[in-house]
């Protein structure tokens, strides 16, 4: 449950930020952001300082909610590894 | 309009940033080795949220097969795996080639992407794949 509100905030986050690499960048680089969320979330990162572009809230919940699925992973790896081992 | 589009430089446009290209280039390159051994990288929000692959879902998985060799197999999970090692690769080039032959290669893409719009064909092709995909033309591999 956590995990998918996690992954609906990050999408979210990450086509607020897609929408301003849209606008900054123009199309090409849109599509390739959209098809590489990986590049859209670098640019933010690289443009957080941009007061013009209004991304930094976006990208800090983006990476908060990267940071929270990548925590819900470990523990769910976890319980099954140790579900695993039990008899 | 679309024409404006369809042939502006976008590719040569980050090689020419070297900052923005060494990024994308180092966390590409991280992602890579991350699946290269067995651990996980980078996740795509649109499918972790939707379960929906984007259009590129998949190509790490297919460029991690190609350079172990495994070439049929990287075709079936992503065609344009070889086509994203290569952009890598010109990544690379323009990274660590001196300053002269560096602003021929990014005039030679340059010059692709204005008079031929090779990025706006990929990218388009990219897309169309994904559609015959999606709609179950050609199958998504479950091993990505």
């Amino acid at each position: 449950m956590l995990g998918t509100i996690g992954s609906l905030i990050a999408l979210v986050c990450g086509i607020a930020v897609l929408i301003k690499l849209f606008q900054r960048e123009g199309a090409l680089k849109g599509i390739l952001g959209l098809i590489c969320m990986l590049y859209t979330y670098i640019w933010g990162w690289m443009h957080i300082k941009d007061e013009s572009l209004q991304i930094k809230n976006w990208m800090y919940v983006w990476t908060a909610a990267i940071v929270l699925g990548i925590i819900l992973n470990v523990i769910a790896q976890t319980q099954a590894n140790i579900a695993a081992q039990l008899p | 309009m679309i024409n404006e589009i369809w042939y502006s430089p976008a590719f040569s446009s980050l090689l020419t940033e070297r900052r923005e290209g060494l990024v994308v280039f180092g966390a590409g390159g991280i992602h890579l080795a991350l699946n290269l051994i067995g651990l996980p990288g980078w996740v795509c929000p649109i499918r972790a949220a939707t379960g929906v692959p984007c259009p590129g879902c998949g190509m790490t998985v297919s460029a991690v097969q190609f350079l172990r060799g495994d070439f049929a197999a990287s075709i079936e999970t992503h065609a344009f795996a070889p086509i994203f090692l290569l952009a890598m690769f010109v990544m690379v080039a323009a990274l660590i080639l001196p300053s002269n032959s560096r602003q021929q290669l990014v005039s030679f893409i340059h010059r692709l992407e204005t008079r031929f719009g090779v990025t706006s064909w990929v990218l388009f092709a990219l897309v169309v794949y994904w559609g015959v995909r999606l709609i179950g033309l050609v199958s998504f591999p479950n091993s990505f």
